[in-house]
């Protein structure tokens, strides 16, 4: 397997790959719907963007390092023989 | 391990759902501010104060002005409205056309509570200045106008009723 520059940091099995893409998603999701909900009831969109900016920077720190949870399920290989 | 979702791809699909995602909620708040009544209470204008003087340097007239504005700002100000800019516009003729900002402002939406106050008397900006020695008596009108600029959206200009007046029949001094 080539090992590119980003490998460098390390790699995910296919259950932490599956809970990556769901965690970013709901994060995102759910604080742009709240900071949405605070900017209707306060008149401030400026609050929308910040959930969007800061919920964005937290999921990229979440799902760009290969955590220790998004390695505990590794693949059984099978046997040479 | 597949590249469906290295690590790039897990940077570029995180960064781009937020941004999507921000996109359209500022889409919701665009059409949200359709179905949100703007008004704007102006209650009168009047110019109450004028000064023509004869410019005889430059051979040409210049009026200067003061003028009392009675509105309410408050309700203007929805989720979307950034800052609006507001001009009083004196139209006339001598004999084209001529339309002449002497006073603006621009308010933006944290600036509110003071500018209810300070818009009760106001002295003109800038002078009305013609090119010869045509102004005396002049019928004109005045009228407020002002451009909302939105967070998300298009520019919009809207304007009050046009108020009469007319200029000096001699010069004030």
């Amino acid at each position: 397997m080539a090992k590119g520059f980003w490998n460098v940091l390390g790699e995910i099995d296919y259950e932490g790959q599956r809970l990556a893409e769901k965690l970013y998603k709901y994060i995102i999701f759910i604080s742009c719907i709240i900071g949405f909900v605070i900017s209707i009831i306060t008149k401030q969109f400026m609050y929308t963007g910040y959930a969007a900016l800061f919920s964005t920077c937290f999921s990229i720190v979440l799902t760009f390092f290969p955590w220790p949870w998004y390695n505990k399920h590794p693949l059984q290989w099978a046997t040479s023989d | 391990m597949g590249m469906m979702h290295n690590v790039t791809a897990r940077l570029n699909s995180s960064f781009f759902f937020g941004v999507w995602l921000l996109a359209a909620l500022a889409a919701l708040n665009i059409a949200s501010s359709f179905f949100i009544e703007q008004k704007f209470d102006v209650k009168s204008v009047s110019v109450t104060n004028m000064k023509l003087y004869k410019n005889t340097r430059y051979n040409w007239d210049e009026a200067d002005m003061e003028f009392t504005l009675n509105a309410d700002l408050t309700d203007i100000f929805n989720w979307n409205v950034k800052l609006i800019y507001l001009y009083l516009e004196i139209d006339y003729f001598n004999p084209e056309r001529n339309q002449v900002i002497v006073w603006d402002k621009i308010i933006w939406r944290d600036q509110l509570k003071q500018i209810k106050v300070e818009l009760t008397k106001n002295k003109g900006k800038y002078l009305i200045k013609t090119k010869s020695y045509d102004l005396i008596g002049r019928n004109a009108t005045a009228t407020l106008k002002w451009e909302v600029i939105p967070i998300t959206g298009f520019v919009y200009k809207m304007q009050s009723e046009s108020v009469p007046m007319q200029f000096l029949e001699k010069y004030s001094y």
